[in-house]
């Protein structure tokens, strides 16, 4: 004997709620009408746990497996720092330089003459550079990471500079940046841009490259202008290739900027961990070993987010 | 009648990685106003490289297509289609879906409330004016198709072409899409 299991979707405008998610069946030859009103996050199929018991304990459960590993991992790290410590002995300890982080940022944007300034300051500094260095990369490399896509022509001719610049670490470039900005700042700024175009420029082309012909089909059939293809199609469909673009960029930006302050001086992280370095503040440089890395992580995630909110398939 | 769509001797081979393809052979069609033609066959038969010949997608390697008596030269918004694979762009809600063929044919010469109207009567037609503000990941796969259907048929396209499997979809007008 076979079950009959018609389902019909409810009529939107009688219940706007349950319109979703919710269906309607009638087992028909048991004569019995079953009425599956399930709300629109569940799917019937996994319909069942909800009947389950104990749902409070099941999400904190969930909640500590997800807290308790990278805790570990970082009681992990900190016991391994503070066995590294107490050996060496000129390393500072946890204790040490939690206490001396607490004087630091009790007050981290004080000014006292342009060589000393708060640690608030430094990052803001930094960030300014990449900032800049990025935006510019951005303003060109988008661009061109589109006429590469667009044109094949224009792909094989760029492809051998690219191929060849790309290898070169941006710090080789600071000296090229002294001598054209003739100041230390620009430079600085120079060598993020360097770093930065590469990343834009390939993933924004390859991001063009990939645009389903699909879409482009429907924009031929449709008889779309050429402005409205790249504003209605290519745009949305390359965003989230651009993005990942600028998220390798500003990460490789933040790498590179603490190494090129270190070179050049002024106000900026990486400076500030060469000064701490001259002033033998080790407990300083860890505390900026940390602020970099968290600094870095916010960035990234920062993008990440942004990416997830303009991924549109399997949203 | 005159026939609105001639297809005479129409091939088309596909160069493959293994050799040439031949997908279709001496294909002859005349389709006049308000027609309704069904192609028929198996899977992989050349039903779709038909319709993309008419809609101009591509172009045939041998024969002529000719659409009120001009060779059909690319696509156009009076040949519409409706996907086999629904092909709505996943950034729009199937009411932006819709009016983006609307605005293109209309734009110029209606309003606003115009185009609305007319985007939200195609939606009406396929049964879909409930789900017009959602987005095409949220709906099912019928109902991606009956929006593909209403993209199309709001355009008022000459002659629209249809390349879904018609098994895809609860026909919403038996009229046009019947068989
Ligand atoms: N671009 C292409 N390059 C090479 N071969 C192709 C190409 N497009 C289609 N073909 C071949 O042409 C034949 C016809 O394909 P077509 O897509 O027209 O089939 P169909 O009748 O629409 O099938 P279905 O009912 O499954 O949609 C198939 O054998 C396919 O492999
Ligand atoms: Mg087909």
């Amino acid at each position: 004997m076979s079950t009959v299991l018609a389902l019909k979707p409810v009529a939107a405008e009688k219940n706007p709620v349950a319109a979703d998610g919710a269906i309607r069946g009638h087992a028909a030859s048991a004569q019995v009408a079953v009425v599956l009103a399930v709300p629109a996050e569940i799917r019937p199929a996994v319909a069942a746990p909800e009947a389950r018991p104990g749902r409070g304990s099941e999400r904190l459960r969930d909640f500590l497996k997800a807290v308790i590993p990278p805790l570990l991992g970082l009681a992990l790290m900190t016991g391994l720092w503070s066995m590294v410590a107490t050996m060496t002995g000129n390393i500072p300890g946890p204790g040490k330089t939690w206490d001396a982080a607490r004087i630091l940022f009790a007050d981290p944007f004080y000014r006292n003459g342009p060589n000393d300034q708060g640690i608030g300051w430094n990052v803001l500094a930094s960030l300014q550079r990449v900032g800049i260095g990025f935006g510019f990369a951005a303003a060109i490399g988008i661009p061109m990471g589109f006429m590469l896509g667009r044109f094949s022509f224009m792909n094989r001719m760029f492809d051998p500079i690219i191929s060849l610049l790309r290898p070169v670490s941006p710090l080789a470039w600071l000296p090229i940046g002294l001598l054209v900005f003739k100041r230390a700042d620009p430079a600085a700024t120079w060598t993020i841009f360097i770093c930065s175009i590469w990343p834009m420029i390939l993933n924004t082309a390859q991001g063009v490259q990939r645009v389903p012909q699909d879409y482009l089909n429907v924009a031929r059939v449709l008889g779309l202008p050429e402005a409205k293809v790249i504003t209605k199609i290519l745009f949305p469909a390359v965003l989230p290739y651009m993005l990942t673009g600028i998220r390798l960029s500003i990460g490789t930006a933040w790498l590179v900027i603490v190494a090129a302050e270190m070179l050049t001086g002024g106000v900026g992280i990486g400076f500030w961990v060469w000064d701490e370095w001259n002033n033998l503040k080790v407990e300083h440089i860890v505390i900026a070993i940390f602020v970099i890395g968290i600094v870095g992580f916010a960035l990234e995630q920062m993008l990440l987010l942004l990416a997830r909110r303009f991924t549109y398939e399997n949203r | 009648m005159k026939p609105l769509v001639k297809i005479e001797n129409i091939g088309q081979t596909f160069n493959t990685k293994s050799g040439k393809f031949t997908a279709l052979r001496d294909i002859n069609l005349d389709i006049s106003q308000g027609e309704v033609v069904s192609l028929i066959g198996h899977s992989g038969c050349g039903k779709s490289t038909l319709l993309n010949l008419i809609a101009g997608l591509t172009l045939p390697t041998s024969g002529v297509l000719l659409c009120a008596d001009r060779e059909i030269p690319g696509p156009g918004p009076e040949r519409a289609v409706v996907f086999q694979n629904h092909s709505l762009l996943p950034w729009m809600t199937c009411f932006g879906n819709v009016m983006l063929g609307v605005e293109q044919v209309f734009g110029r010469k209606e309003g606003k409330v115009k185009l609305r109207a007319r985007v939200e009567a195609a939606l009406e037609m396929v049964h879909m004016a409930h789900a017009m503000h959602k987005y095409p990941h949220e709906i099912s796969g019928g109902m991606k198709q009956r929006i593909g259907i209403a993209r199309a048929f709001a355009m008022e396209p000459k002659n629209p072409v249809d390349g879904r499997a018609l098994r895809c979809t609860r026909c919403p007008d038996p009229r046009v899409l019947a068989g």
